[in-house]
């Protein structure tokens, strides 16, 4: 499991697959996610990285992967938190 | 507004018929570059005036239908077959919108989904295309490398300024890539030297996002040569474009827009006005008028003489110099409406070649004689008949490929729309080089219908025996198809072309083929007709019937027997009332004043009471409907000036 959904907030750790992409689609749908953390995830897979641009959500915690945080990093919303 | 739409309507259908002019043009020669630049003009023209009525299904096709005739101009793509048909079923389903628009002002309940499926066929000699081409050409990025340059203007001027290269590259992963494997922006990761990374939705994101979906636009802007970065993308070819930006502003690459031309002008040789028909008509109303009270002049000279002789001499002469000028307004005004037959002639070419393509024959389609004038009323009522002729000549006449090479003849059919002026009159004839028409099995099939008896049937010649395809209900093909129908062809042809006042016949020759000709007036023959009113309706009786009109106190009309006369210059006539002939309940409103139709039958003269009269018109007399053509009193009907419609009778028939 690289997405996991604890206390409002999804997880992604370590590789995440494009299907983890529809995980994370239906886990955004259900409305009481409040940020999506990538503090643990190691390499993102495209199709997740553009879930998160589509839907927006808010993104907490830092990659461990540079180039991740340079250039994709900019494109996701990462208002602090309220 | 409404002027605006209007003029939206005409030049619409003209860029149409132009463009498909154009492509036609393109399919028989591909290096005519005249022809597809005009084509472009004419689409690009159209697709901005669809725009100022927002008709968005309408207006994304012909977008899509620009861009590929720019990449056709452009040399980025070569002509197949089917770029040239998605072209046409582009303007031929612009045509369809642009009648749906005329009709109701908005585009039919189908547009979204034909608006799609078009844009589809589009597009796809286009992928093709670039899934085949080299990615490094970078002949097509003109758009996005311009939008690049100038979102990203600061960085560009500033690798400039320290004289570095820039390299751009725009990746648009396909839809389904993710299924393939692909991880595009783990690609993207391998570009080497990255200054910049844009990321931007393909499509708008879409609240039903498919997960498993690439929307994705990935623009890059890399300090590193183009050769170190096209080999990163060297299995996704043409999902990759690249552009290397050198030092010099305006030496890169992209291509420079092409520059607007002027639009096309409706009128090339600004010798001619557009006028609306509506003008003409009302014209030729009152050229006609003028010839009536010209008519009055006259009658008034006779008057005169009595009295005042050289007074009614001059009259009568100036009368003379009128009549002359007013037959030469109504000639003038009257060839005014005469348009080219190439107005409707020249729809055919792209028509016959979707019947040809629907029905898988080859065939070649030839057009003469189109810029013999005819009146505009005769040159549209040609489209119906002869698109039935043509449909029948593909269908029936022409023989499949195979059969046509085993009887010693080319591949590929042959039909000819011919026109030509031939003492005063104009004949256009369909001619195909196909099967022609047995008579053996047109006796044949007469004998088993039992449309005519057998001896009329032996009497016949092979002519007489042809001419039974105009026939109601009457069809050879054993084999019925969609394209020509159920037999009610042939017979609908000839109703619509004595419509016209015109005839048609056919010839033909066993193996070799047939030709229908259709003869026909150059202008339509105008009835002088005068309007009563019967029980609360109106009809028309031609002028010529009527030998006198008079009003009379209908006191003097006395009952003999059952019916009724009067005397009129000691002769007593017979009167018999218009209602009542027809049936009709008579008028409620009694009048002092009887108004009354003195009709000449042979030697006889007769009168018919109507309830009033109405006013004098010269009208086309068209032949009755269907549903009235079993009543002989009925010559046909006739549209006044006000659009109303009036049945004609024939007098003699009602009386007799």
């Amino acid at each position: 499991m690289t997405v996991n959904l604890e206390a409002n907030t999804i997880f992604l750790r370590g590789d995440c697959e494009a299907a983890d992409a529809e995980v994370l689609m239906s886990l955004l749908s259900r409305g009481d996610v409040c940020a999506v953390d990538i503090s643990e995830a190691a390499r993102i897979h495209t199709a997740v990285i553009q879930m998160l641009i589509a839907r927006a959500p808010r993104i907490t915690g830092q990659s461990a992967d540079a180039f991740f945080n340079e250039w994709i990093a900019p494109h996701l919303n990462r208002q602090t938190s309220p | 507004m409404d002027d605006l739409f209007e003029q939206f309507l005409i030049e619409s259908r003209e860029l149409t018929q132009r463009a498909t002019e154009d492509l036609m043009a393109l399919e028989r020669n591909p290096a005519d570059s005249t022809s597809l630049a005009s084509a472009f003009r004419a689409v690009h023209t159209l697709k901005g005036s669809v725009a100022l009525f927002d008709f968005l299904p309408m207006g994304e096709v012909l977008h899509a239908a620009e861009d590929l005739l720019g990449a056709l101009r452009d040399g980025r793509l070569g002509f197949e077959m089917d770029v040239i048909d998605a072209l046409l079923d582009c303007i031929g389903a612009s045509e369809t919108w642009i009648d749906e628009i005329a009709q109701s002002g908005q585009l039919g309940p189908g547009a979204d989904v034909r608006s799609r499926a078009l844009r589809t066929a589009l597009r796809a000699p286009l992928q093709q295309a670039a899934d085949k081409a080299p990615a490094a050409d970078a002949s097509s990025s003109s758009n996005w490398l311009s939008a690049l340059l100038t979102r990203e203007a600061a960085v560009v001027a500033r690798a400039r300024a320290a004289r570095r290269q820039l390299t751009a590259v725009r990746y648009t992963p396909k839809a389904d890539c993710f299924f393939l494997g692909d991880d595009p922006l783990a690609l993207v990761r391998s570009i080497p030297a990255l200054v910049r990374l844009a990321i931007v939705p393909r499509e708008p994101w879409d609240t039903l996002l498919d997960p498993y979906e690439c929307n994705l636009i990935i623009e890059a802007l890399s300090a590193a040569p183009v050769d170190k970065i096209q080999p990163i993308f060297r299995f996704i070819a043409g999902q990759a474009e690249f552009a290397a930006l050198s030092e010099e502003p305006g030496s890169g690459p992209g291509q420079q827009a092409e520059p607007e031309r002027p639009a096309p002008g409706a009128n090339p040789d600004g010798n001619t006005i557009r006028v609306d028909a509506s003008r003409i008509d009302a014209l030729v109303d009152i050229a006609s008028e003028l010839a009536v009270a010209k008519n009055t002049l006259g009658h008034l000279v006779e008057q005169a003489r009595e009295s005042e002789f050289s007074l009614a001499r001059a009259i009568a002469a100036n009368h003379a110099d009128i009549e002359r000028l007013v037959a030469r307004l109504h000639r003038t005004v009257m060839s005014v409406r005469m348009v080219p037959l190439a107005k409707t002639f020249r729809r055919f070419p792209r028509t016959v070649r979707e019947i040809a393509a629907k029905l898988g024959k080859a065939v070649t389609f030839e057009l003469t004689g189109d810029t013999v004038e005819a009146d505009r009323a005769i040159v549209d009522g040609l489209f119906e008949p002869l698109l039935h002729v043509l449909r029948n000549a593909l269908d029936h006449g022409i023989e499949p490929s195979s059969i046509r090479l085993a009887a010693g003849k080319p591949a590929s059919g042959h039909v000819v729309l011919g026109a030509r002026r031939e003492g005063g009159r104009i004949i256009v004839t369909v001619a195909d080089d196909g099967a022609g028409i047995d008579p053996g099995k047109i006796r044949a099939t007469a004998r088993a219908r039992a449309i005519i008896d057998e001896s009329a049937l032996a009497a016949m010649d092979d002519a007489a025996v042809l001419d039974m395809i105009f026939r109601a209900g009457f069809s050879t093909a054993s084999d019925v198809s969609d394209i020509s129908g159920r037999g009610v062809g042939m017979d609908a042809v000839r109703q619509s072309v004595l419509a016209l006042g015109g005839r048609v016949a056919v010839t033909s020759v066993p193996r070799a083929g047939s030709t229908i000709s259709l003869n026909l007036p150059e202008a339509v023959t105008i009835t002088t007709i005068v309007t009563v009113l019967a029980g609360d309706q109106a009809f028309g009786i031609p002028v010529e019937a009527i030998a006198e009109m008079i009003r009379f106190d209908s006191a003097r009309i006395s009952p003999v027997g059952a019916s009724e006369a009067f005397a009129l210059r000691d002769q007593t006539i017979p009167l018999l009332r218009l209602a009542t002939l027809l049936g009709l309940e008579a008028s409620a409103r009694q009048t002092s004043d009887a108004k009354v139709l003195i009709a000449k039958l042979g030697d006889q003269r007769i009168a018919i009471g109507v309830d009033d009269f109405g006013g004098r018109f010269d009208v086309m007399l068209r032949p009755a409907p269907a549903l009235l053509s079993g009543m002989t009193i009925i010559l046909g009907t006739a549209v006044l000036g006000d659009g109303k419609v009036v049945m004609v009778l024939d007098l003699a028939e009602l009386i007799g």
